[in-house]
Formats: structure tokens, C-alpha cells, sequence
């Protein structure tokens, strides 16, 4: 199957994980990270999945149940992270006073809800003694971040893109791993749907008007070779940005967990 | 979808419809706050497929002030709740 090797061939070439460290999968019950739980298992990879319940309605409910199925049908051992428990209040809630308190400059929901996920996957995994830590982003969303950072004017950001993370190397930090990197999302989502996988395939409530909705829709009129274009040329030049951007990490002065600076993204939001 | 001016099934003023749901225990409000945001996300939805965007994104963002709606409610609950006489199940 084409979908299967190419992601065999990119765990190989980009040595992501071996079949003796732990991986943990973060599931959130969409398409993308249902597919790479369900492959690495069954590559025979030593897979756990972790799932962050956002607490956001129906929407999280079903995700909660999607990703229940799909661990007990695979044998896959579950982690859910309640994040009313773990922090609080949901995830609307916590964003909503985040973005009252930054007033003006009113941060975007997919925004704040990006840093306070990764601060929990990175955190967790760690936790959870894991090597790697997979997560389901796909040659869309590659492209996509691609294009965002060189339009903000900010390609050194990419320098750590790539289907592991590269220049970030900490005793705190589990490294990312991407196994659906070189994969377009129209074929994550075929293939889900003929492997009758337990997925949600509507849209999470709160992603409105970001600004990757945008460039989402501007990837979407291109065919898939321009997206395979794209991140081929980033593939050329990321080297480059690789020797300007060495990516330094410091520890967080309020919560501990690695950063860019001295207080970390999601400190620097909640306000703590 | 057409949408009703008054509740199906209820006969009643709108003033008596709001003294029996705001008298609900805040745990069920906050509930039926969710479950109010749930449906204006499927109506978002409806929206969104028949192309009205921006009704949709309207609807979308509404629904987000409910769900926060609903969990200040169960805030609001969790601080009343050891005062109260509630059956644990």
C-alpha cells in the first residue's frame, strides 16, 4: 500500500523511532493522529497514545469516544489528560480569559490553544517516560506552517521543521516525530475511511478565523505535487536557516519545562 | 431549517419560561448552557455547508461564549455545591 510505505520509508530515512523506545501518540480523535497510532502499531512499534480532553461540548465528547474505541480495538494503552481536572477549566474558557486579558492584540484561538497543548504533550510524554513523542501532522500542514512563518517574515522558525525535531536537543525536551509528514491529507483521510477507523472528521467548534485557516484555503486550490513542491524546496534551504538558527533552551522560571526564554509561552499567556 | 418563535410544547410566557430555567440548579444550567452551545455549533455547521460563512463564523464564536457561559456556571455550582443537599448517584 503507497500510504503505508511512504510512511515505513520516512520512519527509516529519518530514523524517527526504533521498536524499543516508547512513543507516545498524541490522539486527539481526528483522522491525521487516529492514522499514525494505528500505523505505528501496526509496524509493530512500542505505541501508547495520549489524548488531552479540551472539555469543549459535544465536539470533545465525541473525540474522548473516537479515541477510546480506537485504543481498546488496537490494545493501545490510554492516557486522557482532563484538562478541567489538570487546569481548571476547559479549553474555551481558559482561552476566552487569556484573549479578555490581552486586549488590543487579541490572540487567535488556534493560537493559545497550540502553545497550551504543546506545553501539555511535551510535559506528559516526559512524564510518561516516552522516547519520542508522535503526533499526526501531515504534508499540509507542513506546507502550511512553511508558508505562515515566511510570510510573517520569520523563516528561521522552520528551522526545527521536519519529520523529527531538529536543533532542539534537552534532557526536558521529548523529541517530535511526524510520520505523516510526507503524506497529503486527502490520503490520510481516504485511507481512514477505508481502514473504518473510529474518526471525527468534523472541524474543532473553536477554529475560527486563523490566520492557518487562511493559508489552509489558499493550499487547498493547489494541487497536492505543489504542496510536495514546497516542502521539497523547504527540504533545500532548511539547512540554512539551520546554521543561522541553533535553537537555544532555557528553563522556564515559573513552571520548569524547556524554553526560548525565561518564561515559557504558556506561563507568558496564562500570566502566571 | 425554520425557526420557531416560541418553545414546542411550552404555553407559557417567556418570563415563566425564564423563571423555570433560571430556578434550575446551577449544575443542570450549566448543562443545559452546554448543551445550547452544542446545538448552535450544529447550526455553525448547517451554515457553513450551505455556504453562508459568515453566519457560520457569527455562530461559531457564539457558541464559544456559551461553552464559557456554561463553565462559569459550573464554577458558580462547584461553589455552592458542598452547601447543598444533593444526591451523589
Amino acid at each position: 500500500m503507497k500510504l503505508e510505505s511512504k510512511i515505513k520509508q520516512t520512519i527509516q530515512k529519518y530514523k524517527l523511532c526504533n521498536k524499543r523506545e516508547k512513543v507516545i501518540v498524541a490522539v486527539s480523535g481526528g483522522k491525521d493522529s487516529t492514522v499514525t497510532a494505528y500505523l505505528l502499531k501496526k509496524f509493530g512499534y512500542n505505541v501508547e497514545a495520549f489524548h488531552i480532553d479540551l472539555k469543549i461540548g459535544k465536539y470533545s465528547e465525541k473525540c474522548l469516544g473516537a479515541v477510546k474505541e480506537l485504543c481498546s480495538d488496537l490494545d493501545i494503552k490510554l492516557h486522557i489528560y482532563d484538562m478541567k481536572k489538570e487546569m481548571g477549566s476547559g479549553m474555551c474558557y481558559l482561552r476566552t480569559a487569556i484573549q479578555a486579558k490581552s486586549g488590543k492584540t487579541k490572540l487567535k484561538n488556534c493560537a493559545i490553544c497550540g502553545v497550551i497543548k504543546k506545553w501539555i504533550l511535551n510535559k506528559t510524554a516526559r512524564k510518561l517516560k516516552a522516547s519520542k513523542l508522535a503526533t499526526g501532522h501531515n504534508l499540509d500542514d507542513e506546507a502550511q506552517t512553511f508558508l505562515m512563518n515566511i510570510f510573517k517574515g520569520s523563516p528561521q522558525l522552520s528551522a526545527n521543521t521536519g519529520p523529527i525535531s531538529r536543533n532542539i536537543s534537552d534532557k526536558k525536551f521529548i523529541p517530535r516525530i511526524k510520520p505523516l509528514f510526507y503524506v497529503a491529507e486527502n490520503d490520510v483521510r481516504e485511507y481512514s475511511k477505508k481502514k473504518k477507523l473510529p474518526v471525527v472528521y468534523e472541524k474543532c467548534p473553536c477554529a475560527i478565523d486563523s490566520y492557518r485557516i487562511q493559508v489552509r484555503k489558499f493550499l487547498n486550490t493547489l494541487p497536492t505535487k505543489e504542496k510536495q513542491n514546497i516542502m521539497k524546496n523547504f527540504d533545500k534551504i532548511s539547512g540554512k536557516i539551520q546554521k543561522v538558527k541553533n535553537t537555544r533552551i532555557e528553563y522556564c522560571e515559573v513552571c520548569g519545562e524547556p524554553a526560548r526564554k525565561n518564561i515559557c509561552k504558556k506561563c507568558e499567556l496564562v500570566g502566571v | 431549517m425554520k425557526h420557531p418563535d416560541k418553545v414546542v410544547g411550552f404555553n407559557g410566557s417567556l418570563d415563566e419560561l425564564i423563571d423555570s430555567i433560571g430556578n434550575l440548579r446551577y449544575d443542570v444550567l450549566a448543562k443545559l448552557l452546554e448543551k445550547l452551545a452544542d446545538n448552535i455549533v450544529m447550526q455553525a455547521k448547517g451554515d457553513e455547508k450551505r455556504d453562508n460563512a459568515q453566519l457560520a463564523k457569527r455562530l461559531y464564536a457564539h457558541s464559544e461564549t456559551l461553552y464559557k457561559a456554561a463553565e462559569e456556571m459550573e464554577k458558580i455550582w462547584k461553589l455552592c455545591e458542598p452547601y447543598m443537599n444533593v444526591d451523589k448517584k
